[in-house]
């Protein structure tokens, strides 16, 4: 096996044999600023359900929470859910929906955080619930209104498998949480704090509708791996 | 690309006509001096001149390139324009001159210069001469086939347009496909007939869809080998250099059509 | 199957006539080639954004030494594994002994064009591994013992009616048309094994220098399953991969979605950043990054290097006329289309590939559609005098080219030859054109007719009447000016 120094000393050694003969241009800080196809002052809930529609995903407005906890029951009924997977988050809790949804008869099962030696004993059974769950309900770290985007992160309380195992994955969003890019989002993650590496958390899934293939006949076709069906539940109740 | 203001009106040029120009398409050069002509240019044909050399560099002989293109550094070093009907050439002069005599820097600098005064026949005429409307008159449904190193070795794309759209009577019909290459590429339709002749039959086709008669492009090359499966298959379409159609309606000898001639 | 690339000749042609291949083709070229351009136009100034894009990767690879220390640094802190891989035997070697150690039954893989490059599959299966393919295109091409056509459709010179004999004949479901259908009897099947699979090997599509993060570009969430359900999570990764800072991504993303499928974003981008942490309730419980070179330094070191900054995104297979007619297997090597015509040479020598450079018009229509402005013509010439210089071109084209430079030298002899050659040709001229010629070239006209040599040249009408003419005095012309 190379090690890294030998490993790196090649590509020193190429880099000097090539090096004349290439030109780099000098990137600045700002290279990665990409022009924001977003308007000025353009409605970003409104673009947000416009993008994520146009990729097959569904976007429901509503005014307060009740409304919400109501679309989602309504959902996990229509959907025939048994079983309900959801994240932990103060969003999600406001809802108080496991009755409404237990009462329509669906198991709920919250990822709730718990301790790091707590976390090895639950995982299986998480991963055993997620695998038969039928509706995954999950907030979102953010939502982006350019191109329809949900951005999630790992921690606790915040399943990786919550928005990918079951066929359908229901999100719960703020319209404060939508911001215009994809730019916009990673600084989200960077303002929270110093240590860039500790926010960005283990994984962080940009989620953009339905789990999609054109692998056959270069036809679409949703739910090949992940969800086939992605709601984004959209709440315009500031400070809710 | 040059801007024309404030730039003098050029009045004498020499004329770089091409192998293929010269051996296959005579007519193409005439109309070339004549168009000149009428626009007050005079016109210089060094008498020694015969190839750029892009068969042999194309096809990864150098050495053999190199011999054939250093003449061309001595023989057009005098003149403050060159001008050539072919995209290609010009590519081969303008980007890869300068390439060839990488090495040596007295030749280099030399391929440089005539880099820099080498100009394909339509960009010379919108951009250096600053005309779109040569005076022509021409009665036909006619497509452009936009050659590649003109389009993209040269990044010419509007000039041949408005140029072919000013020519009185007139009807531009694009073919969808008019980017597309049509399969020459030199040495390449030879060495890969069958992927060539696809090629050629897929533009064809894109030409046929469009329904026009006449087909214009700024290069020898592609003409002949759209011409030469047209004619194989009796299709009944004109095919034209730009330089002809641009002198349209002034040559005593009008340009005769292809197939067939 | 490993076509190999000798055979580029006898495998195009073969191509040109397997109908359902030419009409996957259309197919592709209808879909793919509008569905860019339209999004590429949508992102306000394209050209732009290239420009962007391609100075990240300039400044990558430029300083592809000190980004990949970085990165290997940032990936330690995280409690990840990084592995140096010289070549494939050793990228298969790093990559087997995780699976060992892991104690590993079942290796569920992402799509990666790098573990395509090294033949990781069979060497796997060879060794007892169960290994399946994931992408519902590889998982195709895997139940049909077939390599893949195209970057990022794998499976796209199979047919739907073949794909349904094989999900049928394989998994013994029922025969089944429906797309709806098929996909979710693939999705069963594949989910089975994710919840059974011990390792999960993808690709990379960014590494990112200042975090160490890894970036997976899917649509089917495959990459997902494969980074989360697994307790081990390789991925590897050629060493071009690398982009500077976390900052380049938006620009870098932008380009790649646009340019493979026309999307503005793929459904999934997972950014991972090290293993799972201890208070995650799912994640890989260990992350191995294996960086690869396998000849990338000795494209770093040549006049190709900017063949480094591919994004494996297939836009210049979609636009290329001959990968348009022949498709992806005929290249006979894991890159098709005209990247691998670059690519393949530049990776596995020009002894078999030296077909590869030659096999393309210099169209230029690959650099125009690249997100990143690789001069792919301009590499392919290099390429084509490089294989000249070590002695590659038959002796015969080797004469015929000095003879030429000889002639076009000699005007008198250029003249004689036109003479000779207008001589030669008057038995068989018909109207200005002939219908066969001699070898070499009558190649030409086995589907065309071939020009005549003019009765009079341009340089005889030149010296008997041109050069006498004059301009027109007011140089009107007839015409207006700007």
């Amino acid at each position: 096996m190379s090690n890294q120094e030998a490993f790196l000393a090649r590509v020193r050694q190429a880099l000097q044999t090539g090096g004349q003969s290439h030109h780099a241009e000098a990137v600045s800080a700002e290279n990665g600023e990409v022009v924001s196809l977003v308007a000025e002052g353009e409605d970003l809930a409104a673009r947000l359900q416009r993008e994520l529609e146009g990729v097959g995903g569904s976007v429901a407005r509503v005014k307060h929470v009740a409304e919400a906890a109501q679309y989602v029951t309504r959902l996990a009924k229509e959907k025939g859910a048994e079983v309900v997977v959801r994240w932990q988050s103060d969003l999600l809790d406001t809802l108080e929906i496991d009755d409404a949804l237990q009462a329509g008869g669906a198991k709920v099962h919250t990822a709730s955080p718990t301790s790091a030696a707590e976390a090895d004993n639950r995982r299986q059974e998480m991963r055993d619930l997620l695998a038969r769950a039928d509706l995954g309900l999950s907030g979102v770290d953010a939502v982006i209104a350019e191109t329809g985007t949900l951005m999630l992160t790992a921690q606790p309380g915040q399943m990786r498998g919550v928005s990918l195992l079951p066929p359908v994955h229901v999100a719960v969003a703020r319209t404060d949480q939508v911001v215009a890019t994809f730019a916009d989002a990673l600084r989200t993650v960077r303002q929270a704090g110093e240590d860039v590496q500790q926010n960005l958390t283990s994984c962080i899934s940009f989620v953009t509708g339905p789990s999609r293939t054109g692998d056959i006949e270069l036809k679409l076709t949703v739910g090949v791996h992940g969800p086939g069906e992605l709601h984004l539940v959209l709440l315009d109740e500031p400070g809710a | 690309m040059t801007e024309p203001t404030g730039r003098r009106r050029p009045t004498r040029v020499a004329l770089f006509i091409t192998c293929l120009g010269d051996a296959f398409y005579p007519q193409v050069g005439e109309a070339t001096v004549r168009l000149l002509h009428r626009l007050g240019i005079a016109v210089d044909f060094p008498l020694g001149q015969t190839c750029c050399a892009q068969p042999a560099f194309n096809a990864g002989f150098h050495d053999q390139a190199r011999l054939v293109a250093q003449r061309n550094l001595t023989l057009f070093a005098d003149y403050e324009y060159v001008v050539v009907p072919s995209g290609s050439c010009t590519a081969m002069i303008r980007l890869f001159y300068p390439d060839l005599f990488a090495e040596a820097p007295q030749l280099h600098q030399q391929a440089e210069s005539l880099a820099a005064r080498t100009y394909e026949l339509s960009e010379f005429l919108l951009n250096i001469v600053g005309t779109d409307d040569v005076g022509a008159a021409f009665a036909g449904k006619v497509a452009y086939h936009a050659s590649c190193h003109l389009q993209r070795e040269l990044g010419v794309t509007e000039a041949p347009r408005r140029l072919i759209s000013r020519v009185a009577g007139v009807e531009a019909c694009d073919a969808e496909m008019s980017e597309q290459c049509c399969g020459f590429g030199g040495t390449f339709a030879v060495k890969y007939p069958e992927i060539s002749s696809a090629m050629l039959e897929k533009k064809i086709a894109s030409l046929q869809r469009a329904g026009a008669d006449t087909l214009v492009s700024c290069d020898a090359g592609c003409l002949m080998h759209i011409a030469g499966r047209l004619r194989r298959q009796g299709m009944d379409v004109r095919v034209m250099h730009v330089a002809e159609l641009l002198n349209a309606g002034h040559n005593a000898e009008e340009p005769r059509h292809a197939p067939g001639n | 199957m490993h076509l190999g690339t000798e055979g580029f000749q006898d495998h195009a042609r073969q191509a040109l006539k397997d109908e359902p291949l030419q009409n996957a083709l259309h197919l592709l070229t209808a879909e793919f080639v509008p569905r860019r351009v339209a999004a590429m136009q949508a992102l306000g100034d394209p050209e732009a954004l290239r420009t962007q894009a391609r100075a990240v990767k300039e400044q990558a690879i430029a300083q592809l030494d000190t980004y990949l220390e970085q990165f290997a640094d940032n990936l330690d802190k995280l409690g990840a594994h990084v592995h140096w891989a010289h070549d494939d035997a050793e990228a298969r070697d790093i990559i087997t002994s995780i699976a060992q150690q892991a104690g590993a039954k079942v290796i569920v893989k992402g799509k990666s064009m790098a573990a395509e490059e090294i033949h990781l599959n069979p060497h796997l299966e060879e060794l007892g591994y169960e290994v399946l393919e994931t992408d519902l295109g590889e998982y195709i091409i895997q139940l049909a013992e077939e390599t893949p056509s195209h970057i990022i459709a794998p499976a796209i010179h199979k047919t739907r009616q073949q794909i349904a004999a094989l999900l049928h004949d394989k998994l013994g479901d029922p025969y089944t048309e429906e797309l709806t259908d098929m996909t979710q009897i693939a999705r069963r099947a594949l989910r089975q094994q994710f919840l059974r699979a011990d390792v999960g090997i993808t690709g990379v599509n960014f590494a990112i220098a200042d975090t160490g993060s890894i970036v997976l570009v899917t649509n089917e969430g495959n990459g997902r399953l494969s980074s989360t359900l697994p307790r081990v999570h390789v991925a590897l990764m050629g060493m071009e991969k690398i982009v500077p800072r976390l900052d380049d991504l938006p620009v870098m993303l932008k380009v790649l979605t646009n340019s493979a499928t026309g999307q503005k974003i793929s459904s999934y981008v997972t950014m991972i950043t090290g293993p799972r942490r201890a208070h995650d309730l799912d994640g890989p419980e260990e992350l191995h990054v294996v960086v690869m070179d396998n000849g990338r330094s000795n494209i770093l070191a040549s006049e190709n290097r900017e063949a480094l900054y591919c994004l494996r995104c297939g836009a210049c297979l979609n636009v290329c006329p001959i990968y348009q007619n022949i498709g992806g297997h005929a290249y006979g090597w894991v890159y098709p289309g005209p990247i691998g015509a670059v690519l393949t040479p530049l990776f596995t020598g020009l002894d078999t590939a030296k077909h590869l450079p030659r096999a393309s018009t210099l169209c230029g229509a690959c650099r125009e559609a690249c997100p990143v402005k690789i001069n792919i013509p301009h590499m392919l010439l290099n390429l084509r005098r490089q294989s000249v210089s070590r002695g590659d071109a038959s002796a015969g084209e080797g004469r015929l080219f000095s003879l030429w430079a000889w002639v076009m030298r000699h005007p008198g002899l250029y003249r004689l030859g036109l003479k000779l050659a207008r001589l030669g040709q008057t038995p068989f001229a018909r109207r200005g054109w002939l219908g066969k010629l001699p070898p070499p070239f009558h190649s030409w006209t086995q589907s065309r007719d071939f020009k005549a040599v003019a009765p009079q040249s341009f340089r005889d009408r030149w010296q008997a009447t041109l050069q006498y003419e004059q301009p027109s005095r007011n140089g009107a012309g007839g015409g207006r000016h700007e």
